[in-house]
């Protein structure tokens, strides 16, 4: 008998299974799976539980009081026609951030400076510690990016007329990461950080791939993007390097905690 | 988007229009009315009374100063939620940036003892519901700013996986799986009290 996973479990927790009857039944019969399922639901209900701190019964006259003087005029301008999905205007300044993180970081290590040694450290490991933040986001946004493509549904089979997919956004989104990707993998190349120069040079194609399509494509079209995703198991190269980039942030802090106790 | 229909929608509406109609006062009433659900929503999103209240002033600042973006057929709750779920999210990133959400796990994800005992280890023992409410706030520190927000707007706040990608700006699948990795990262982490919260 095959067990539940967490995310069929989780899905049931929330209600948001597909079958959830059928998983019901499966619990019903499976000691293993419905102690697991007990656990999460235990684990969430604790959660749930946790208390929020009291506010006092004139909270919102207080607020009030605070900001007023803050007030003036609010602006009478009409809503945007097409407003810039707030991911994708994330993602606009992560690029501009980008070059200015690559620009401060190359700026600070090649710059010539007179040897100060603990404090040259301090802010060397500061620039590489924003750095290694950045970097983690971007791979973050990359990998959902690259997520929403590979879970896209092309499976065309049941439509008589062909059926377009819209993809601008994660288009547009990958032309935006291109820049970064690029700003980025240049700076680890010049520091030596050869995984994430390696797991970035590997991302550009793909992201040059998607960033290059048209906004709207056809679901052979999507599946090609797709299989170019699954053959060179980038999803699973970006989750492993992330993962490594996020140890070496908490490495890195726990060295700068170190050094300031 | 959220679904907290009440009458209250309707004198929301009026407050509104008679703000963007030069009465300043009018503004008062939704502040009053929605400040302490924002804090909730705020708290739940920092764990920091301090920054929640914070949040909760920037929340109505930028809802006023914007007003006249708010579209009347919308619901005034669903649009303030929105703006401090976002600004919460982006405080989030910046602590985070900053190295305010410093690391507390393990690489296996689970908590250790000395992670119960930081950052002023304390030579008397904690008792059980302080330890574990501590415990609970490290966890959800081990999330990703993306991940909290989409945890917290699931878990606590009951919007279903469609609001959620409304407010994050996601693809549903992208959604889904910040909620899934967010649960799953909990767990590893509570996984060591798990025995002692029966």
């Amino acid at each position: 008998m095959k067990h539940l996973d967490d995310e069929q479990l989780i899905a049931l927790y929330y209600g948001d299974a597909r079958r959830p009857d059928a998983l019901r039944d499966h619990l019903r019969a499976c000691s293993g799976c419905r102690e697991n399922f007990s656990s999460l639901q235990q684990t969430l209900g604790a959660l749930k539980n946790a208390p929020v701190p009291e506010r006092a019964p004139d909270y919102g006259s207080q607020v009030w009081y605070a900001i007023a003087s803050r007030l003036d005029t609010p602006e009478k301008q009409p809503a945007r026609r097409h407003p810039v999905p707030w991911g994708l205007r994330r993602i606009a300044w992560a690029g501009a951030l980008a070059a200015i993180i690559v620009a401060a970081f190359l700026a600070g290590r090649y710059w010539p400076r007179r040897p100060v040694p603990t404090t040259a450290t301090n802010s060397s490991q500061t620039r590489q510690g924003v750095l290694l933040v950045a970097v983690s986001d971007h791979l973050d946004h990359a990998q959902m990016v690259l997520m929403e493509l590979a879970n896209g549904d092309s499976d065309g089979s049941s439509q008589k007329a062909p059926r377009k997919i819209d993809i601008a956004m994660e288009q547009e989104r990958a032309q935006q990461l291109l820049v970064s990707n690029r700003l980025y993998e240049q700076t680890a190349r010049a520091t030596g950080d050869a995984e994430i120069e390696n797991i970035l040079s590997a991302l550009e194609p793909v992201l040059l791939e998607i960033a290059h399509s048209p906004g709207e494509i056809s679901s052979p079209q999507l599946q090609q993007i797709q299989d170019r995703i699954r053959n060179a198991g980038i999803l699973f190269k970006v989750r492993v390097v992330s993962s490594d980039v996020r140890d070496k942030e908490r490495s890195l802090a726990r060295q700068k905690n170190n050094g300031q106790t | 988007m959220v679904r907290m229909v009440d009458r209250a929608e309707d004198s929301d509406a009026a407050h509104v229009a008679q703000t963007l109609a030069g009465n300043q006062e009018a503004f008062r009433p939704l502040v009053e009315r929605y400040s302490r659900r924002l804090f909730h929503l705020a708290y739940r999103m920092t764990g920091n009374e301090n920054d929640a209240e914070d949040l909760v002033q920037e929340t109505f600042l930028k809802a006023y100063h914007n007003l006249g973006k708010f579209e009347a057929r919308s619901n005034f709750w669903t649009w303030l939620y929105r703006i401090c779920a976002n600004s919460s999210l982006d405080q989030l990133r910046k602590r985070r940036a900053q190295g305010e959400l410093q690391e507390l796990d393990n690489p296996d994800g689970s908590l250790s003892a000395d992670n119960l005992t930081n950052p002023s280890p304390s030579p008397e023992r904690l008792l059980l519901s302080a330890e574990v409410k501590q415990e609970m706030e490290i966890a959800i520190r081990l999330l990703t700013p993306v991940e909290r927000t989409a945890f917290v707007l699931r878990h606590h706040e009951g919007l279903s996986i469609e609001e959620i990608s409304e407010v994050l700006g996601l693809r549903i699948p992208a959604t889904k799986n910040s909620v899934f990795r967010g649960v799953q990262k909990l767990r590893r982490a509570l996984a060591p009290l798990a025995g002692q919260t029966r």
